[in-house]
């Protein structure tokens, strides 16, 4: 019986399960030399990690050099965007995303100045010598900061995967390719062995493998040769080192499968190799660590397959990261209509994309072109006969017909029992279905549904303890200030026993208001010296205030309320008045010259509130700079209406209603006035002469609002909310005009 | 510019329902031929009229079940099943039997359940034993081999004798060998034998049995195997099932044969006679009925096989294969829910 | 006659074993508790909205294993009232409240408008707004359930319910309903 490590050594390869053999299609894209496009107009970086774990580095306008980085980030899954070009950054903003949604995603885009100036951090290469005095974390904080990714696809960061928690026992290097018309990996293989057999060594003094295998197809002859020599030269050690050939086989490409078919070991569900000891790195991946640690050159370029029969020169390029797809379309001369499909990836796991100004990513390592007559035809689903060969070529050995039925009926639970989870979405049981049923397709479907129900039940476990605790606090609150109630109220019943009883009992309300104060800081909007008085009237105020939005004429009756002295009363009466001459000075500004005078008119009318605290003046200067600001703003605008001459002179009446007393009816009358205005401003634009009758009303309203009665300035807020319903309805009028 | 979009795979393999059908029914081709030669004209009217029956039939379903009629019909299926129903029924029996056999086996057995891909029973051999326990005088009454036969129906005579209604005398003409004696098929021969006293030997020495495995039977089973053997190479179908009934029929005749081979006849007779070779690779293969996993169908078939040795040697029938894959299609559920391979990264379950 | 005497012994005895199997058996294997409460609120959405009128998700499960009406969820929608009624073993009945389309939404304040009164964080049962007395208030959507509670009380209504936007990682992969959008008119090919 042989060991493992043993048997490695002499290429025994264990049987694949399943897997299917497509027509390769290789030949397309694989017999001319790695080439380069023309420069694009602009180049759409994605910043996918930005306000997650990164922060821009950068701002519009500035320019950048090719290699700069454009994020920073101290997180440990921190992946660094270069830019990949020098040029100027002209915008950041949402762009579509080289994703199945096509959803946009932050993105800075990048004009070229068509220098391409090298970054200076980047020098010449080294040769591996030189770098041997560098730790295992230095060499890993290169690749971090150069930005590598796997290239194979799945674009996980490579410093978290070169830094395992456990010891790697074998190193596989991914040259398989088995995915048709892809051949990105064969022709960098074939162009740049030499360094792809550096960066594999300096990836193999990371980790220190027991053994190390490069897996190639054996559809690549030319390839395995070409690294065989590589091999020889290299400095990778001769004993446990080796090139393995795999008979060609969809999908043994996949880590999984790879494994299985090198090792005989299976991967446990849910786990990642390296808990076997095994750690897959993607071939193409290897070469661009060699770059970011011999040159400091960041991942900005890889080689992208651009094929199928819908383009003019198949081939390979050497492709900036960020290139729209646009670009290398025209570039390519694609011939497609928009009835043709765009598949970023291979046909059996690309998806197609559906907005070609997407750009291209780290992971896209082919771009897939075929005309009508080149993928399979579209066609009706038929009614599954359950001849099982997709239970025969599914690699994961699933059953992908029971998982079928299940997922159709959306009964997911039974299909996680059927270990839903464990497909890797290969294909292989779409591709062999009698009745074209888009197997893959339903999965996925699942497995979303499986996912956000789990999502769901996380949150709704959450959810339930947070409401819990609140729950707890809520009770925990009330027992204390009932016991404090209790505690006072026998200290009174003590002090009871005292001689002057009025002024006693006086100081033991105000300390139990202290005390209710204190005790509920939450409620810490209105700490009046009668709390439920106030509280009343807030209840009152805001029904009111709703009141008075639908129907006016409740309003007078349910808007009377006892003057509270209170400083945060003021407060808030003056951020309300700030906001109700922000809303006049906009329109004042978008009217006439003549109504600046007005629209200033209402900037002196803070003073006018001479309130004597400090508060409410400081809230008054905010407001009066806010109402400059919006003024400078709305210069602008030039909505020439006689009928705002009447609006803006409201906001002067307002004020000095702020100057009563009683502040709490001010502001809802303040506020209704605010809404009245705002509504009256939309109005405003449409011109009619409706609106002069409707619109002077408020005005006439406002001397009313000065006097010092509470319910004639609530009759003025009504009045001003009829105005507002007459302006509406002069608007609709207008609009139905 | 925007574009399709598509789930992937975007590639496929082309290669659909109505194809893989029609090439199975390509494949029985040698051995209806072979059961034409010996049985004359009657097969072929028969096969026939049960297609015919079958595609109005479905059509008519269809257009009650409101699926497209013309797409569905294309998926060859309806025409399979008539095919198999066809070879099955004597080849002159009245015409009333097939028609009533294959409406049962389309409409009831097939489309009541959910139409192609949902039916619980293979639909031929369900419309096949619904007749033989029906009319099981008109359905055990096989013709003699044309070699053997006094009187050898030519086309004329089978469509006469199908259609029009003859009398119980003319029938029987058709039945009697040329010693004057009624012939029966080979299983059912050594059936009544059996039961009579007689050993297995002795009744081998009739004339049914000239070269040792019923005149025309082997040969017709040969037919069926090439014709299953072809499906094989053609990845039609996939090797468990027929060799699992063929299999444990071949182990279950030996054992018998072994104890007793006085009562018991010999394995090779076994599998050269009645519907063996077409049960195992045409009938029992339908994968809708079958179970799915790899396991799974080597036991279905295994099923199978025990199932027809049991009822030919020890039930009332001489022939079993119509009652042993309706059983077996009862297990396939059962089957496939407790025979599941084992997913990758899992442990199987202890 | 000693036939019937001998099954009525037989059948006496048979009773008397099965009796003690049956006695035994509950003493065993008996179960604490009342679990059908815990499950039947493992199936309620935990929005804590009180829309059912229970303060709660729990108090509605206690309720429905009590004898309450299984529909009265209206954030779990008919989905959730069919589990439930087939847990609570009654039969499934049409929701009180007409289901709204199912889009999850989430409380959005608008920030410039907030006065700061603390009226939503007291309404919230979720402790999902976070903020204090006169200082902007914001909801914190990881935790916001949708459950509508503080749009009522906030006195300026600076409070949106909205869906929660498509992106890149919450993404739902359904193909027929991508939600394929053109962001600009590309004019260049």
């Amino acid at each position: 019986m042989l060991t493992l490590l043993e048997q490695i050594d002499k290429g025994t390869l264990w049987r694949a399960i399943g897997g299917i053999h497509p027509p390769e299609q290789k030949v397309l894209s694989n017999t001319t030399n790695i080439a380069s496009l023309p420069m694009a107009d602009e180049y759409v970086i994605p910043l996918p990690q930005v306000g997650d774990n990164a922060t821009l580095a950068v701002s519009v306008g500035d320019y950048v050099t090719k290699g700069e980085v454009l994020t920073s980030g101290s997180h440990f899954g921190y992946l660094p965007v270069h830019a990949p070009t020098s040029g100027h950054i002209i915008h950041i903003e949402q762009r579509p995303s080289n994703h199945a949604s096509g959803l946009p995603v932050l993105s800075c885009v990048i004009k070229p100045d068509g220098l391409d100036t090298l970054s200076d951090k980047v020098h010449p290469k080294l040769a591996l010598t030189d770098i041997e005095h560098l730790s295992n974390q230095e060499i890993l904080s290169k690749i971090q900061q150069a930005g590598i990714a796997g290239l194979g696809g799945a674009a996980f960061p490579s410093h978290i995967k070169l830094n395992p928690a456990s010891d790697i026992e074998l190193l596989i290097i991914n040259a398989i390719e088995c995915e048709p018309y892809i051949t990105s990996d064969d022709m960098i293989m074939r162009e740049q062995s030499d360094a792809i057999m550096q960066g594999i060594a300096i990836v193999h003094r990371l980790l220190k493998p027991k053994r190390l295998i490069i897996a190639i197809e054996d559809n690549k002859p030319q390839a395995i040769s070409i690294m065989q020599q590589a091999l020889s030269r290299s400095v990778l050690p001769e004993d446990g080192v080796r090139i393995t050939t795999l008979p060609t086989l969809y999908p043994s490409g996949g880590e999984k499968q790879l494994i299985q078919i090198l090792t005989g070991q299976e991967v446990p569900s849910g786990a990642i190799p390296a808990q076997l000891g095994i750690l897959v790195q993607n071939v193409a991946t290897c070469y661009a660590i060699q770059d970011a640690v011999l040159r400091n050159y960041p991942l900005i370029e890889r080689v992208v397959t651009i094929t199928g029969n819908n383009v003019a020169k198949p081939g390979n390029y050497w492709l900036p990261i960020g290139t729209p797809i646009s670009h290398l379309l025209s570039q390519t001369n694609f011939k497609g209509l928009d009835t043709d499909k765009v598949i970023i990836g291979g046909p059996m796991m690309g998806y197609a994309l559906y907005n070609d100004s997407a750009p291209t990513l780290k992971g896209t390592n082919c771009i897939l072109l075929p005309d009508a007559n080149e993928m399979a035809p579209e066609q009706k689903e038929l009614p599954c006969i359950r001849c099982g060969e997709c239970a025969v070529v599914c690699p994961a050995q699933l059953l992908p017909q029971q998982l079928f039925w299940h997922s159709k009926a959306q009964e997911y639970d039974k299909a996680v029992s059927y270990n839903l989870n464990d497909c890797i979405e290969c294909g292989c049981c779409s591709y062999i279905c009698p009745s074209n049923i888009p197997l893959v397709e339903y999965y996925r479907i699942a497995k979303s549904a499986v996912k956000n129900e789990i999502e769901e039940k996380k949150q709704a476990e959450l959810a339930k303890q947070r409401f819990e605790l609140r729950t707890q606090r809520l009770e925990d609150e009330k027992l204390a200030r009932e016991a404090k109630q209790k505690e006072a109220a026998d200290r009174r019943k003590a002090n009871m026993s005292g001689t002057d009883k009025d002024a006693v009992a006086q100081a033991m309300a105000r300390i139990k208001a202290k005390k209710e104060a204190e005790a509920n800081s939450e409620v810490a909007s209105s700490a009046p010296t009668d709390k439920r008085d106030a509280v009343a009237a807030a209840v009152a105020r805001a029904k009111a205030k709703k009141a008075a939005q639908t129907s006016p004429e409740k309003l007078e009756a349910s808007t009377t309320q006892d003057p509270v002295d209170d400083k945060k009363a003021k407060v808030a009466a003056a951020v309300v008045r700030a906001k109700a001459k922000k809303a006049a000075l906009k329109t004042a500004d978008a009217t006439l010259p003549e109504n600046d005078s007005e629209a200033t008119e209402s900037i002196p009318d803070a003073p006018v509130a001479q309130i004597d605290d400090k508060k409410a003046k400081i809230a008054a200067a905010v407001a009066r700079a806010k109402a400059k600001k919006a003024a400078h703003k709305a210069v602008d605008t030039s909505a020439i209406e006689p009928q705002s001459d009447t609006e803006t002179s409201k906001p002067v009446p307002d004020t000095p209603v702020a100057e009563v007393d009683d502040k709490k009816a001010k502001i809802a009358a303040a506020v209704a006035k605010a809404k009245a205005k705002k509504a009256a401003l939309k109005a405003a634009d449409a011109t009619e002469v409706q609106n002069h009758a409707a619109t002077s009303e408020p005005a006439t309203d406002a001397p009313i609002a000065e006097v010092d009665d509470k319910k004639a300035k609530i009759a003025a807020a009504v009045a001003k909310a009829k105005a507002n319903k007459l302006a509406k309805q002069a608007k609709l009028d207008n609009g139905k005009d | 510019m925007a574009f399709k979009i598509a789930s992937s795979p975007h590639l496929s393999r082309n290669f659909q329902t109505s194809t893989l059908m029609q090439r199975v029914i390509l494949c029985t081709l040698p051995g209806v031929a072979t059961q034409c030669y010996f049985f004359g004209w009657g097969v072929l009217i028969q096969v026939a009229l049960a297609i015919t029956v079958a595609l109005i039939s479905e059509a008519i379903v269809l257009q009650l079940r409101k699926r497209p009629v013309a797409d569905t019909l294309k998926d060859n299926s309806a025409l399979l099943t008539a095919l198999l129903l066809g070879i099955a029924i004597p080849p002159l029996a009245p015409w009333w039997l097939t028609v009533m056999g294959v409406l049962f086996a389309i409409v009831i057995v097939k489309h009541l359940y959910g139409g192609l891909g949902h039916n619980i029973f293979n639909p031929a051999m369900a419309g096949y034993v619904m007749l033989l326990i029906s009319f099981p005088v008109q359905m055990t009454s096989w013709v003699a081999p044309m070699m053997l036969a006094s009187q050898p129906a030519d086309l004329l005579g089978s469509l006469q004798l199908i259609f029009l209604n003859p009398s119980a005398s003319e029938v029987e003409a058709y039945k009697l060998g040329f010693d004057g004696i009624a012939m029966a098929t080979p299983l059912d021969t050594i059936k009544t034998d059996l039961s009579m006293g007689l050993t297995s030997i002795e009744s081998l020495t009739k004339s049914i049995f000239n070269d040792g495995f019923g005149v025309g039977w082997f040969w017709v089973n040969m037919a069926y195997l090439a014709g299953g053997l072809a499906m094989l190479k053609l990845n039609l179908i996939r090797w468990h099932i027929p060799v699992g009934v063929l299999a444990s029929l071949f182990i279950c005749a030996s054992v018998g044969y072994l104890l007793n081979p006085d009562t018991h006849v010999g394995p090779l007779l076994h599998l050269f006679s009645g519907a063996t070779m077409l049960a195992a690779f045409f009938i029992a293969t339908d994968p809708v009925t079958a179970a799915t996993s790899v396991r799974g169908r080597l036991l279905f078939g295994a099923l199978i096989g025990v199932l027809v040795y049991v009822i030919r040697t020890y039930g009332g029938y001489p022939d079993a294969f119509a009652f042993a894959i309706l059983l077996a299609n009862l297990c396939a559920p059962f089957i496939d829910h407790y025979i599941k391979p084992r997913t990758y990264g899992h442990r199987s379950r202890s | 006659m000693s036939g019937i005497l001998i099954a009525i012994v037989l059948l006496t005895i048979l009773a008397l074993f099965f009796g003690v199997l049956l006695g035994f058996a509950a003493e065993k294997f008996k179960v604490e508790g009342d679990p059908l409460v815990d499950q039947l609120e493992a199936l309620l959405p935990q929005t804590q909205c009180g829309q059912c009128g229970y303060p709660g998700c729990r108090p509605y499960a206690e309720a429905i294993a009590g004898g309450e009406k299984v529909n009265k969820c209206p954030p779990g929608g008919t989905a959730t009232m069919e589990k439930l009624a087939d847990m609570a073993g009654v039969e499934p009945e049409p929701l009180t409240v007409s289901e709204e389309v199912q889009v999850k939404k989430v409380a959005y304040i608008r920030e410039d408008e907030c006065i700061g009164c603390t009226k939503c964080i007291q309404a919230c049962p979720v402790d999902a707004i976070l903020g204090t007395g006169k200082q902007m208030h914001t909801v914190i959507t990881d935790y916001c359930t949708g459950c509508d509670l503080c749009v009522a009380p906030c006195p300026v209504d600076c409070i949106d319910m909205l869906p929660i936007t498509p992106t890149v990682k919450n993404w739902d992969w359904k193909l027929n309903a991508i939600p394929v959008q053109m962001l600009e008119e590309d004019t260049k090919c």
